[in-house]
């Protein structure tokens, strides 16, 4: 009894779902250690002791393996380990793994493919492969409902069982959230940093006035550097804390009162933008702040468990950071936490989606 | 005694919803006392049966202009040669992902492999084979090009950018005359849709004259025979009249059609902007004319199944039509089953799994339940579709709807994906408590739902769409109920819609109440009051009447309660009206917890048109004794404005479930007399006694 999964990113740095998915199939499979392929991204370090239970292959290329050499290196490589391997089970994170299913001198007993991006982002090639695929697996997984009917739509994928399964976190083990009060009456921001794609300028425009926002996150893009030496320089309510691995991120996140949550709508990705620190900012009892991307919109109306942008303009930014901090220490926001928690309870957590996989996995690999 | 046939191409087996009319329909003519009773199906059909008449599946093509035998076959086909990835771009795939395509993709930058794999000792060797490949390549290439120097003057035609005297005319007699030759396929890469469309209705039309003439071959017209077409299409009805047109056999015999799909899109306001402004209908206006006119001894009555799809083709002027009742089947009547107690309420959802039937919202609803009602026991779902799973394309919702709800454990949620047979569908319905009708309320403003039929019939609790022909068949009851409040409940205090200060939002200073009349338009030309709430209310009822217009209007009530933070507690919508129209409408609003005042706004549901409502009354109820206790909003069904609405009202009827079962057991009765099959073969026989070709009196006395 084997699993594998094929990851398209390094471990530990984001993409929470992948290991979280190859954990729950090895607790669902009562089997140890199950193999997990990474790509060697020069500037991720390994953090392969963030998952005990997991053996994780890291595969080294010469060229980048987001390059489009570099992508070639390292589907030759993982499927000569998963050829080697012969899983009864295994797990293809998203298109740019997905080469590696022609590979195959052996047909596994079920093929897991993990939607996590569209796969028009990678051109022609990877969309023609994308249904020429359909029938080599055996379930699709995508974390975002849009992102799911443009794949079956797009790609025929009607006649194998699609879910959708939120990027969703655990509730931490050490604890409830923190009562309003004893927060530190500041406004969180993590992940990515970079202006444009994820509206750095927005907390760099003194007209955002005296709202306290932390940033934590590595800054992109092409202005990289311009916008890291405008963050340093800033003196007053917006703070550049750098970056964080994700355990201290944890800790660090329940002391906040909001975080927010906005990408740039100007791709389908961004549009449908199902990132994992949304969940794991409820998952803490920390309400969100976003910016109207259709899964995270839905969400908060349904659970009320947070505040939701008009638009993605500066404007709508500023009106819903306001908002926050009115709300902020009034039974409204403590009602906003408690629907919090019990939206961690009811749904939004990785259990509750992962119970929707159970159903379509074999009895037995 | 004369024939009774029924043809419905659409039939293609035991099973469905068109098998199911027929049937009903068959078994109330052969009580009627028909000695002959035939059916008419689909070439596709297959499978025995005991039934006392003789089925014919002889017509190729079925309503939706698919032809299932050749669908099958070719289903066969594509399973047989589409079972995997296509071989080609297998290899394709796996020559670009190996480590020659790795080093044919790297050949401009040799530079590259050279310099980055100086350090990489598992570099084969081999891969440098690379190199002599790309040098054997220019080869070739070179070969080519030297080649076509042996071409000559050829050549320069080759190269049209660079004409010169003496080919320049040679070229353009040449390129003329390809042209010409292609011409055909020219116009055929312009119009193609057109072409293959116009193709298709030539060939279905032909198909269903040449099917019909080949069915009565078999089957032969005797004086005073009714044949009945339950669903056709305006290509199938001109199909019949190409067959009437040739045969005079024909005339011995009574014609029946019944139209089941609407010709306008929208709701009635939109009709007009149709006629006017779109040359669309004049085809099928011209087609009904035509048939008028060319078949004069013909007896040929044409048919809808509601009122406001008989509009809907009346207002064409071409033919009259008339309203037949929908038939419901004899074991749905008086087959009232009360819930065990203890067990779950069964929810039920049947029939095609489409987005306008709302097959999407489910898995949503069932997560919104799950807590609350699902985990608990109280609720389960039964949920059966069939058809659409083969035909998926734009109904990518549907697909993940059912991998979603199958997602969930299988003793709270079946998913039931194959077709089922009559008594089996009728076991599935019956053993509903709830039964779900999902549908786009705007598609199903004049169509009807047999599905629905079948509920009330059987007594079942419904939830429908508010403002659409389902939730006008039980709207009356509704009202019913409320005005049966009054003598119940206590009130706390009646005030008069007139004694209120109204606001108009559009324009702030004209008072919108006038003459005891309360006008409103749209969005825009909301008319709002506020309301202070008397102590000890648990609920509010608000009555009025529509004045103007007098065709069938809706209302869209919407209520905002504040509490003495003036922040707002709940926002209720209620869309209320349709026919009658000269009915007191009504709806009940629960007042929440803490609440002090109401905004109560009202505004035309669907249009911009103004709306006149009088004698608004607006009821406070005191609870029940000591207790809040909630009454039920409403009876025999719920109706919801927005799709976000449905899981309450879910909830209302499982904390009300025997209020809404006996009144639904309680209309059915009248239901059941209303869509009375036997009522339906007698329409169909009276119209064949008359013996005169009346489908067109309002025409023709004119």
């Amino acid at each position: 009894m084997k699993i594998v999964g094929v990851s398209d990113v390094s471990i530990g740095f984001g993409s929470p779902q992948i290991p979280a998915l190859m954990n729950s199939l090895t607790e669902h499979y009562g089997i140890e250690n199950p193999v997990l392929i990474e790509p060697d991204q020069p500037e991720r370090d390994p953090k392969h002791y963030l998952f005990p239970n997991l053996q994780i292959k890291r595969i080294p290329t010469i060229f980048h393996p987001y390059g489009e050499f570099g992508r070639v290196e390292y589907i030759v490589q993982a499927a000569t380990e998963v050829n080697r391997v012969r899983p009864n089970l295994l797990v293809i994170c998203g298109s740019f793994c997905l080469p590696l299913l022609f590979k195959l001198h052996f047909r596994p007993q079920c093929v897991i493919y993990y939607v996590l991006e569209t796969a028009s982002h990678y051109g022609p090639f990877d969309i023609e492969m994308n249904h020429q695929a359909r029938t080599l697996m055996n379930l699709a997984i995508y974390p975002e409902e849009h992102r799911a009917l443009t794949q079956i739509d797009t790609y025929g994928y009607e006649q194998i069982p699609n879910l959708v399964l939120y990027n969703c976190a655990n509730p931490s083990k050490d604890g409830h959230a923190i009562p309003a009060r004893k927060r530190n009456g500041r406004i969180l921001y993590q992940g990515t940093i970079e202006e444009g794609r994820t509206y750095a300028e927005y907390f760099l425009n003194p007209a955002i006035g005296p709202t306290l926002v932390d940033l934590y996150g590595l800054i992109e893009g092409p202005n990289r550097k311009e916008t890291l030496e405008r963050f340093t320089k800033l003196v007053g309510t917006v703070r550049y804390c750098g970056y964080l691995d994700s355990p201290t991120l944890t800790q660090v996140r329940k002391e906040y009162c909001y975080s927010i949550v906005m990408w740039n709508p100007n791709k389908e990705n961004q549009l449908y933008a199902c990132p994992n620190k949304f969940f794991e900012s409820i998952a803490d009892g920390v309400p969100p702040i976003s910016a109207p991307h259709p899964q995270m919109k839905m969400l908060i109306e349904r659970y009320k468990c947070g505040i939701l942008m008009d638009d993605w303009s500066f404007s709508s930014f500023r009106a819903a950071v306001r908002k926050a901090m009115k709300t902020w220490r009034t039974p409204a926001y403590a009602q906003m936490v408690e629907n919090c928690k019990r939206a961690t309870a009811e749904e939004l957590n990785w259990d509750a989606q992962f119970e929707k996989v159970k159903p379509f996995l074999p009895a037995r690999v | 005694m004369a024939k009774f046939i029924l043809i419905d191409h659409s039939i293609e087996g035991f099973a469905g919803h068109h098998y199911e009319y027929a049937v009903h329909v068959l078994e109330a003519a052969h009580s009627a006392g028909y000695e002959e009773v035939v059916l008419g199906a689909n070439k596709a059909f297959t499978g025995d049966h005991t039934a006392p008449w003789k089925i014919h599946p002889v017509y190729e093509y079925d309503f939706w202009g698919r032809t299932p035998c050749r669908r099958r076959r070719r289903k066969l086909w594509r399973t047989r040669v589409k079972s995997g990835p296509s071989a080609w771009f297998r290899l394709k795939c796996s020559f670009k992902f190996s480590r020659i395509g790795y080093y044919w993709s790297l050949r401009v930058w040799p530079q590259q492999v050279l310099r980055l794999h100086s350090l990489n000792p598992p570099t084969p060797a081999w891969g440098l084979i690379i190199f002599p490949l790309l040098y054997l390549r220019a080869i070739v290439r070179a070969v080519g090009l030297f080649g076509l120097l042996f071409l000559g003057p050829f050549r320069r035609l080759l190269y049209p950018s660079q004409p010169t005297g003496r080919y320049k005319h040679l070229r353009e007699v040449l390129w003329n005359l390809g042209q010409a030759l292609l011409y055909p396929l020219v116009v055929y890469r312009n119009h193609r849709h057109s072409l293959h469309t116009w193709i298709t209705a030539r060939r279905r039309s032909r198909a269903f004259a040449r099917d019909t003439r080949r069915f009565f071959d078999s089957v032969r017209l005797e004086d005073g025979d009714i044949v009945f077409f339950p669903t056709v299409s305006e290509l199938d009805m001109m199909g019949l009249y190409s067959y009437l047109q040739r045969e005079p056999n024909s005339r011995k015999a009574s014609w029946h059609l019944l139209f089941r799909r609407n010709i306008f899109p929208g709701r009635h306001t939109e009709y007009k902007l149709t006629m006017d402004d779109q040359d669309d209908l004049r085809p099928l206006r011209n087609a009904f004319q035509q048939f008028r006119r060319s078949l004069r001894e013909h007896k040929v009555y044409f048919y809808t199944d509601t009122e406001a799809l008989t509009a809907q083709y009346n207002r064409l002027h071409a033919s009259e039509f008339h309203t037949l009742p929908i038939p419901i089947n004899k074991l749905f009547r008086n087959h009232h089953r009360n819930p065990q107690p203890g067990k779950s309420l069964r929810v039920v959802f049947l029939g095609d799994a489409r987005r306008e039937k709302g097959y999407p919202y489910l898995p949503r609803l069932v997560q919104d339940l799950w807590e609350d009602c699902v985990q608990t026991g109280k609720l389960e779902f039964r949920l059966q579709s069939n058809f659409n799973f083969g035909t998926p394309k734009g109904e990518a919702e549907v697909i993940l709807a059912r991998s979603q709800l199958e997602a969930f454990p299988k003793d709270k949620v079946i998913v039931l994906r194959e077709p089922l047979t009559t008594h089996a569908y009728r076991d599935l319905l019956l053993s509903g408590d709830i039964s779900l009708l999902l549908y786009d309320g705007e598609n199903y403003y004049v169509r009807s739902s047999g599905i629905l039929v079948e509920s009330l019939a059987a007594g079942i609790p419904v939830i429908v769409p508010a403002g659409s022909w389902m939730s006008d068949q039980f709207r009356e009851e509704i009202y019913r109920y409320h005005s049966s409040l009054l003598g119940q409940r206590r009130m706390t205090k009646t005030i008069l819609g007139d004694e209120l200060k109204w606001r108009n939002s559009g324009n702030a200073k004209i008072n919108p109440m006038r003459q005891k009349q309360l006008m409103f338009g749209s969005e825009a030309g909301r008319s709002f009051c506020w309301l202070r709430l008397p102590r000890r209310t648990s609920h509010m009822l608000v009555c009025f009447r529509i004045v103007q217009p007098q065709s069938r209007t809706y209302v869209l009530v919407h209520s905002e309660q504040i509490n003495s933070d003036n922040q707002s507690l709940t926002k209720v919508v209620s869309i209320v009206g349709g026919a009658p129209v000269e009915a007191t409408h009504s709806l009940i609003v629960p007042v929440a917890k803490g609440a002090k005042k109401i905004w109560l706004g009202f505004k035309n549901a669907y249009n911009d048109n103004i709306t006149t409502v009088s004698k608004i009354e607006i009821q406070f109820l005191s609870p029940e004794g000591h207790s809040a206790a909630k009454i039920p909003l409403s009876a025999v069904g719920c109706c919801y404005s927005t799709p976000d609405e449905i899981p309450e009202l879910l909830r209302e009827m499982v904390d009300h479930y025997s209020h809404y079962r006996k009144t639904a057991v309680a209309f059915s009765h009248k239901f059941v007399e209303k869509h009375s099959t036997t009522r339906l073969v007698r329409i169909l026989a009276n119209s064949n006694e008359k013996n005169t070709a009346t489908s067109f009196p309002a025409q023709e006395s004119k």
